[in-house]
């Protein structure tokens, strides 16, 4: 069965806005490679867009920075499935819009054969650990304290231990920590 | 010059206790041999401990009466010299013990120059907070628990200024943990 991937980054205080954490050229090429090895990625609305409004166009028009351009063929690539109850129609070729609830479509989603599904957005990061449907969580954790913004873990309801199974470290300071769910 | 370090141990959601005070069940998770081993180094570079008033009670409570498993920690956190930092207390009766009513930067600023070893703070977050927003902390050694808890209190407040750090090490415990060092870059 797939496996369900929350990839995202935060801040050392914990906030995940996308701004916050230090986008260079080995983040970009992790990323890249993240998406690469993917089967598809489910967002929600709001990283959607975020993503929409800026990458496909450096697919048309690209910077000539190389890890950029990587990243947004593979992030145009990847199929994408969006959770949204306001879009009624995407632009975005390789995106589609999720007919079932979030549980059963992600649940179909694993059963289907492909390499794995990522997800990265944080309200679908924490409506999925409250329904222990995540199988790894590879969190970034940048070095940065920025005092305010979009806390990443909000509304857990239970308490939830993972196991740590590596870490990777950049050279900009950046860490991910790559878990597992563990006991509780 | 000596520095100032502060150690926490933090949960993934950013809490450094549960939402009661000396709530820290979660420590559990990432205690074992590297970690103690890890504080035993850490205690024996130690010139002095800096507390705020809440954390240096439960501490003293703690530590003055603790038997067994960790007699080595017993031992440091009862002998190691320590300042207090608090406007509200007029003695303190833990051994070896100083207490700071004002002018606290001043007064961390000469440690550095005298010691040889560096400052820690452990705990302490009222006081932290001051420290942080003064850049007086050179170093932040956190280890990331492995756990998400829901709630509790935050080690870094909402509302501080933006702030870039330098990863000096990052140390994965058997256990889950992580331990992370930073230097802080606006000194």
């Amino acid at each position: 069965m797939r496996k369900l991937i929350a990839g995202i980054n935060m801040t050392l205080d914990g906030f995940c806005d996308h701004t916050a954490g230090i986008a260079d050229e080995e983040l970009h090429q992790h990323y890249t490679e993240l998406l690469r090895n993917s089967g598809a990625i489910i967002y929600g609305r709001i990283t959607y867009q975020l993503m929409e409004s800026y990458w496909p166009a450096l697919v048309k028009n690209p910077t000539g920075d190389k890890s950029m351009d990587d990243f947004a063929v593979a992030i145009d690539n990847i199929p994408k499935i969006v959770f949204s109850k306001t879009l009624k129609k995407l632009e975005w070729k390789s995106a589609t819009l999720a007919t079932l609830d979030i549980k059963e479509e992600v649940c179909e989603l694993k059963e289907n054969p492909g390499k794995d599904i990522l997800v990265g957005s944080r309200s679908l990061i924490v409506a999925l650990m409250n329904l222990n449907l995540i199988d790894e969580c590879q969190l970034c954790v940048h070095p940065v304290v920025i005092g305010n913004g979009l806390p990443l873990f909000q509304n857990i309801n239970d308490r939830i231990v993972f196991k740590l199974l590596k870490t990777k470290t950049f050279g900009s300071g950046a860490v991910v920590h790559y878990y597992a769910p563990g006991d509780k | 010059m000596s520095k100032l370090i502060m150690w926490n141990v933090i949960t993934l959601d950013g809490y450094f206790e549960g939402e009661k005070n000396w709530e820290l069940s979660f420590h559990e998770i990432v205690w074992g041999p590297e970690l103690e081993r890890f504080c035993l180094e850490q205690l024996n570079a130690t010139s002095c401990l800096v507390f705020g008033r809440t954390t240096y009670e439960g501490m003293a409570a703690y530590w003055k009466t603790a038997q067994g498993e960790n007699r080595e920690i017993a031992d440091f956190m009862n002998n190691l010299p320590k300042i207090v930092c608090s406007r509200t207390l007029n003695s303190v009766d833990w051994n070896n013990s100083t207490l700071i009513k004002e002018n606290v930067a001043e007064e961390i600023a000469k440690l550095k120059a005298k010691s040889d070893k560096d400052l820690y703070v452990f705990g302490s977050a009222n006081l932290s907070e001051t420290l942080i927003k003064e850049n007086l902390f050179d170093e932040y050694r956190i280890c990331i628990a492995p756990v998400i808890l829901g709630k509790g209190r935050y080690l870094f407040p909402k509302g501080l200024p933006e702030g870039k750090l330098s990863l000096i090490s990052s140390q994965a415990l058997p256990t889950g943990g992580v331990i992370l060092k930073y230097n802080a870059t606006n000194h």
